[in-house]
């Protein structure tokens, strides 16, 4: 019965497919809907970009030499001179592709090799190289360790699996055969006889002077009796110098001396003696003496930070903390430097320990989060809106706004005064006399947006409906009656003066869908919402272009508005748009996550690179000032500030 | 009428398929027969459980004292391979009986409807939903002895003697003696002292002589309920002592409710798994230990949790279990079927990695 049924269905299918109109509609619809407009590159001059990133969380160490220790962060690559104490700032802006440094070595050929969310970098010469050719010729590029072996051959840790660079052209998958072979790399060591071991978070691979995998893993049937890992999820490994490996893990520390395994955890409640302070082992290194050193991070635990720790005897633990002179209890990196010193590299800067004295170096604060909320315009200021503080950039200085103990959520600044909230209740004021301000008006009250007018007043939405005024002079707006499962967002006052604003249905309890009014004399009309963009209900927002259209800026993709939305051409992917701006010369800009920048100036597309590299991180927002400079906030590089002066 | 050839349209190339697959079939199961795979069998189910509810035993005191060691013998069972944490019971378990009726039965309050000390007697009244453990495992053939809990007389199932033989009153009084420290206290408090004192140490008697008459293989489920009366007591302020007496007098109580608790060494043997528990140790609110963990106002009770012996794994975390989790682990631990109407689930993170690789976990 089904035989002739298929064979029918498959007559008709080759019948429809053969005819020439239907091939050409395909093509239209494989091809078409694919499609994104074609863009030329602009690379910008290392002399225009400016970069301004928090390089005070200290991911790895690598020491040149006894004076010369070099740290990544993830602002930025930091050269520290211990003889003068100055320090010297490497980002973006001067030829990384990225701020984002995740891993450090120094070789013994004397290359600094640097590990990227975007690759290797090679340091020589006072100048930066990718190493290897091009980046895509790394297994994924976002590096997570480098180490070298005793050869000379470089290994890289990725989020899937192992690369080595031998000294030819290319870097080169290097795996065992294992089913966690591609699995992220956390950590490598190089042992005692020169063989590798590298720590996956669910393996540890030992690749043998032989040329022979070993593989060590939790087996669930218990069947490779000779492991004795404690704990599947593996973070770190240290090799001592009686070739003893030390496995951190989310468990505790093993070691293993090729015989025996030996587990050592934080026994919590039922502990008696001094021991481990916290079963996430973050990083374990081996300090001057064979001395076993641990650290814990800030992942994983609700312990509070606890320095870093030594093995006393067996089992038995010291830490040292801020009471000790570290700059911060949350330690990421500990490694061994040259004349019996440990560095410790901490969330707010780097710590010497020699000779049980401990020496601080705490790298200069240049801004205080990489997390820019917003950027935000006035006058002839610029101000990043920071998780916990607004710094402000005017006449070629940076200054650090005075501190508010609110976690931000929203800032307009109007006339010298800025206005933020946060995701506490209320609404706080800084005059131009430098002291914030909380007006009395919005207590009890949670403001989600705000909003200037070119009148020098604002707008406020909150949960229950939207202010405007200023200071003393508030005064609630009288929207007509929204549908009782729709919360106010936002709201755009267009040129036509208009208000256009964006709500959310509530679907379930984390959930809503997009809404969008326009408020015009006394009455709110609905708009639909472009089907694509309806999930984004909190990230879309709307410009207005220099003729007054409005445009909906969404995750999903720009849509002008002319009596229905109509999606612009962009040659972004879709879900990865977060910020965008008309300039004053009616260029479009647009940026996002990991997908560069972009710019069309009426004609043509062009991908704006820097220095031949497409812009770095995760673009939250554009801000214009002049025709001559841009501005861009990232999620997790801070700010960087482009001339685009003679460039553009 | 033309014949369609195709997979089923020929006669030949059906009938030799169908013979090929057959051989096929044949030779796989005479494969299978001859190259059998050896997995590891697994070992005899002989775990002797060894379940002791102490109402009232709070971790706050027990990580004070045992750092400063004061309770050598929960020392000696924090040094063996085991699992701890919190019995953590939601606001639905309305009193602290309902939640020991749960860490018997396996089942919800709204199901055991057990809510007062007085219906702890349907602990044993065979309702479905009432049916302790101990009777689960009676009726799998094992022998169970229950001290301080209801249990119907069976076959199986050993009830506590009706009239217990009265502690010596020299030894009750060596006992007050240790625990005040020769201080002059209240009659009535020093009255209720003796009643504590006194139940504790008749059920640990027929505890041991029970375990020392019975089968060595039988598990063993009692409930103490001196050590959690006396602590309420105290932490109640009603005698009008000061803190740091009331503290010293409830720390002296667990220094010597340890000392009852080493008479039950021999229960640690290679077979045996040692679950010590309570429903509540916070008598004052939450536990200390607590301050960082989200959500705790809707755990208005922690229990004491500490397993130790046969197939409980070295566990590196804190545990967080209800107290329905209970029955269910230990009846999977015995090897037996669990019940399909249990509110509660096995807390594998409890137990040897491997044990559920080699214990297949079925349902009656």
């Amino acid at each position: 019965m089904t035989e002739p049924l298929v064979k029918y269905c498959f007559a008709i299918t080759k019948t429809i497919t053969n005819t020439a109109f239907t091939r050409i509609v395909l093509c239209l619809l494989i091809f078409g809907g694919c499609a994104q407009p074609s863009h030329d590159t602009v690379s910008l001059p290392l002399s225009a970009i400016r970069c301004l990133t928090n390089v005070e969380e200290i991911r790895d160490i690598a020491c040149e030499n006894e004076h010369i220790i070099w740290s990544a962060t993830p602002g930025g690559l930091l050269r520290l001179d211990r003889r003068s104490g100055q320090w010297a700032v490497f980002t973006a802006a001067s030829g990384l592709p990225s701020n984002n440094i995740s891993a450090l070595l120094y070789s013994s050929s004397g290359i600094l090799w640097i590990g990227t969310d975007r690759g290797v970098v090679s340091f020589s010469n006072r100048a930066f190289t990718v190493s290897g050719g091009t980046l895509d010729e790394l297994p994924p590029s976002a590096i997570t360790v480098l180490a070298d072996g005793i050869d000379g051959t470089i290994y890289a840790g990725t989020e899937r699996g192992i690369a080595r660079f031998t000294g030819e052209k290319t870097w080169e998958p290097f795996n065992d055969a294992h089913e966690f072979a591609r699995r992220r790399v956390r950590d490598i060591a190089r042992d005692s006889d020169g063989s590798m071991w590298f720590a996956k978070e669910n393996a540890l691979s030992h690749y043998r002077r032989d040329g022979k995998w070993e593989v060590f893993y939790k087996d669930i049937k218990l069947s490779n009796e000779k492991v004795g890992l404690f704990a599947g999820n593996l973070l770190s490994i240290a090799v001592d110098d009686k070739g003893a490996k030390w496995i951190g893990t989310v468990n505790g520390l093993n070691s293993y001396d090729g015989i025996r395994w030996h587990n050592y955890y934080n026994r919590e409640r039922i502990a008696v003696k001094s021991g481990l302070q916290c079963n996430w082992i973050e990083t374990v290194a081996v300090g001057p003496e064979n001395k076993i050193w641990v650290a814990h991070g800030d992942s994983g635990s609700m312990h509070a930070p606890s320095g870093a720790g030594f093995m006393t005897g067996t089992d038995s633990w010291s830490y040292l903390t801020t009471a000790d002179g570290l700059p911060s209890n949350r330690v990421y990196k500990l490694r061994q430097g040259p004349k019996n010193t440990m560095w410790i590299g901490t969330a707010n800067g780097l710590a010497c320990v020699a000779g049980g004295t401990v020496q601080a170096f705490v790298p200069p604060r240049i801004l205080p989060d990489n997390h820019v909320i917003s950027l935000i315009s006035d006058s002839d200021s610029v101000y990043a809106v920071l998780p916990h503080g607004i710094i402000e950039y005017a006449s070629g200085t940076m200054r650090e706004l005075p501190e508010l103990n609110s976690t931000l959520r929203a800032g307009v600044a109007v006339d010298g005064t800025i206005y933020t909230a946060g995701v506490e209740k209320g609404l706080y004021i800084l005059h131009k006399k430098n002291e914030w301000t909380v007006d009395d008006f919005f207590s009890g009250k949670t403001i989600l947006y705000l909003e200037k007018e070119k009148n020098g007043k604002v707008f406020a939405v909150c949960r229950d409906g939207m202010y405007y005024g200023k200071p003393g002079n508030w005064s609630k707006v009288a929207l007509p009656a929204l549908p009782t499962d729709v919360h106010l967002l936002k709201t755009f006052r267009a040129p036509d003066g208009n208000l256009w604003i964006t709500g959310e249905r509530v679907v379930r309890d984390d959930e809503g869908r997009a809404v969008f009014f326009i408020y015009s004399a006394g009455k709110l009309s609905q708009v639909d919402v472009p089907s694509l963009s309806s999930s984004y209900a909190r990230l879309n927002s709307i410009i207005f272009d220099r003729e007054g259209n409005p445009c909906l800026v969404s995750p999903a993709g720009v849509y002008k508005y002319r009596s229905g939305w109509q999606e612009l051409k962009m040659p972004m992917p879709k879900g990865g748009i977060y910020a965008a701006l008309w300039d004053a010369s009616g260029r479009f800009w647009a940026g996002g996550r990991e997908c560069g920048l972009f710019m069309h100036d009426g004609k043509t597309w062009h991908e704006i690179l820097f220095n031949g590299s497409p812009a770095p991180g995760w673009i939250t927002s554009l801000q214009v000032q002049g025709n001559d400079t841009l501005w861009i906030g990232t999620a997790d590089q801070g700010v960087f500030r482009i001339d685009l002066k003679g460039i553009l | 009428m033309e014949t369609q050839s195709g997979f089923f349209g020929n006669r030949f190339i059906s009938s030799s398929y169908i013979l090929f697959t057959l051989l096929g079939a044949v030779l796989l199961t005479a494969l299978g027969f001859i190259n059998q795979r050896i997995w590891p069998s697994p070992p005899q189910q002989q775990v002797q459980l060894t379940v002791l509810c102490v109402n009232g035993f709070s971790w706050d005191r027990v990580m004070s004292l045992h750092r400063h060691g004061e309770l050598p013998f929960l020392a000696s069972l924090f040094l063996k391979k085991g699992s701890y944490g919190d019995i953590v019971s939601s606001k639905q378990f309305a009193s602290d009986d309902a939640i020991i009726a749960s860490l018997f039965t396996g089942r919800l309050p709204v199901k055991h409807r057990i809510y007062k000390t007085a219906d702890r007697a349907q602990l044993c009244s065979n309702k479905r939903f009432q049916i302790p453990v101990w009777q689960e495992l009676a009726e799998q053939g094992e022998t169970c002895i229950v001290v301080g809990l209801p249990a119907a007389s069976d076959h199986d199932v050993i009830p506590p003697r009706e009239a217990p033989q009265p502690v010596h009153e020299e030894i009750l009084t060596k006992h007050i003696q240790y625990i005040t420290r020769g201080r002059e206290l209240p009659l009535e408090l020093l009255h209720l002292l003796r009643e504590c004192i006194g139940s504790d140490l008749e059920r640990i008697s027929l505890a041991v002589e029970a375990v020392a008459a019975y089968k060595p293989s039988s598990h063993l489920f009692a409930c103490f309920e001196g050590l959690g009366r006396w602590q309420k007591r105290l932490s109640a302020g009603a005698d009008s002592l000061p803190e740091p007496l009331r503290s010293e007098l409830t720390d002296s109580y667990y220094k010597f409710f340890d000392t009852l608790l080493a008479k039950l060494q021999g229960r640690l043997g290679e077979n045996g798994t040692f679950l010590l528990l309570s429903e509540r140790g916070n008598l004052k609110g939450y536990p200390t230990y607590w301050q960082g963990l989200p959500r705790r106002r809707e755990y208005p009770a922690a229990g004491f949790l500490y397993a130790t012996g046969r197939h409980i794994r070295e566990g590196t975390e804190p545990l967080l279990v209800k107290p329905v989790d209970i029955v269910p682990t230990l009846i999977y631990l015995t090897g037996n079927p669990l019940l399909n109407d249990m509110d509660g689930t096995v807390i594998f993170d409890m137990l040897e990695e491997e044990f559920y690789f080699q214990h297949k976990l079925s349902y009656k």
